[in-house]
């Protein structure tokens, strides 16, 4: 038996076989803490989180996980953390790698049968960003180190990568993969299944969410929110002033990606001479917007992308493209 | 006779100037680059590497990650979905295609 793990900065999906099946397991990667301050207050919040999925914690203070959490954000009108930041486990927040290692935990569960293979995606480094603090070594560690406590063989594949091989089979594994993820959109050049170039940029989803929220006023849990409920495309104006916000900054990011895409291409060394136009996959969370992948083919048309393009696609199964990926890697070991 | 020394100088002029116009024009037009090594790949060269030059780990060290005081007040984590597996022939091939 085999895993596959999409370690990312909005979702933590899990994929493993069960009979002629596939079953993924989604958790939405975010917490809220509540620390009451009487034990009065403990009982209440205790009770009023009945139904919730929390934890309590050796301080007596409640970590509000998942979905739940973005709940309890928005109803305070606050902003629910999250233990991933770009990519990799979040320096910011003190508790990351406790409430990272206790989803991992909970999600991936006990191995099936002693070191059984577990294959985890990690980003690529940034082009656009030198930040000591994106530091992917030291996160591979973290998710290693947590998943050997479950008994994993657990290993390590950029995340672009998996994408390829879960997406460009009838292309013979030839292509271009990107996975827009919450925190970063990752890039992979494909060869015949050999990587040649990979990178990622630092603007994604969370980008959207943060500008809109500034533009607005809004917390970015509330964007959040009104962002993933959909009703607006791409590019075009809307009625209600938050997706007309997110409307407008997607278009940018859009632009921004194609742009970098095309820069980092271009005369790059590693960049194989294709003989036939190429197929762009595109991936992720962030790609789910209406109007995403036409917007994204009609920017790279106009940043003078170095390739001749057959399509650009949408994966057939946006967010669960990684993990499968990571399950196909795995399944190969 | 001296015609054709003035042409093989002329020629060999035009042989070191396309040596140097590469490598030290053409190249620094050209991004530097280290090609990514497949997952694959990585996997097999990992237990082969052989470094003679002694080197101090300095990566940062994993700690605080246990979880053992907190207290779970949930059930189950995740939500389950199920699809058909359409991977058996994706592993095939990129198993003929990586010799496994």
């Amino acid at each position: 038996m085999s895993k596959g793990l999409d370690v990312g900065t909005s979702f933590i999906i899990m994929s493993k076989y069960n009979k002629d099946n596939i079953v993924f397991k989604d958790f939405r990667d975010a917490f809220y803490v509540i620390k009451p301050n009487t034990p009065i207050a403990t009982k209440m919040i205790e009770k009023g989180l009945a139904g919730k999925t929390f934890v309590k914690d050796s301080d007596g203070s409640f970590i509000i996980l998942g979905k739940d959490a973005i709940e309890k954000a928005v109803e305070r009108n606050e902003t629910a953390r999250r233990p991933m930041y770009r990519g990799v486990v979040s320096v910011k927040e003190k508790e990351a790698k406790r409430v990272l290692a206790y989803i991992l935990k909970e999600v991936v569960g006990k191995a099936s049968e002693p070191d059984e293979k577990l294959v985890f995606c990690v980003p690529a480094q940034p082009v656009d960003q030198e930040d000591d603090d994106f530091d992917v070594g030291y996160h591979e560690d973290v998710v290693k180190t947590i998943l050997a406590e479950t008994g994993h063989d657990a290993r390590a594949i950029n995340e672009a990568e998996a994408l390829c091989y879960s997406e460009l089979e009838d292309t013979d594994y030839t292509g271009i993969g990107i996975s827009c993820g919450a925190g970063m959109t990752n890039v992979c050049v494909m060869l015949n299944g050999e990587p040649t170039v990979v990178f990622s940029t630092t603007k994604s989803g969370d980008w959207v969410d943060r500008m809109s929220a500034v533009a607005t006023g809004e917390p970015d849990s509330v964007v959040q929110v009104e962002k993933e409920g959909g009703g607006f495309k791409v590019g075009e104006p809307n009625e209600n002033p938050v997706l007309n916000a997110v409307s407008s900054y997607y278009e940018r990011l859009i632009e921004y990606t194609a742009r970098q895409l095309s820069a980092a291409l271009d005369g790059h060394k590693a960049l194989p001479k294709f003989k036939d136009p190429i197929r762009i996959v595109v991936a992720g969370g962030t790609s789910q917007a209406d109007g995403y992948i036409e917007k994204l083919n009609e920017k790279l048309n106009e940043s003078n992308f170095p390739l001749p393009i057959q399509e650009v696609k949408h994966a057939s199964d946006p967010l669960h493209a990684v993990s499968k990926g990571c399950l196909i890697a795995a399944s190969i070991l | 006779m001296l015609d054709q020394l003035i042409v093989c100088i002329l020629l060999l002029f035009v042989f070191i100037s396309g040596i140097v116009f590469d490598r030290y024009i053409l190249n620094n037009q050209t991004k530097e680059y280290e090609k990514p090594e497949s997952f694959f790949s990585k996997q097999r060269s990992s237990e082969k590497v052989y470094k003679n030059n002694i080197e101090i780990d300095d990566k940062k060290i994993v700690m605080g990650v246990e979880t053992v005081n907190m207290e779970s007040k949930h059930d189950g984590l995740g939500k389950t979905t199920e699809s058909k597996d359409n991977t058996q022939s994706a592993i095939n091939k990129l198993k003929s295609m990586k010799g496994k």
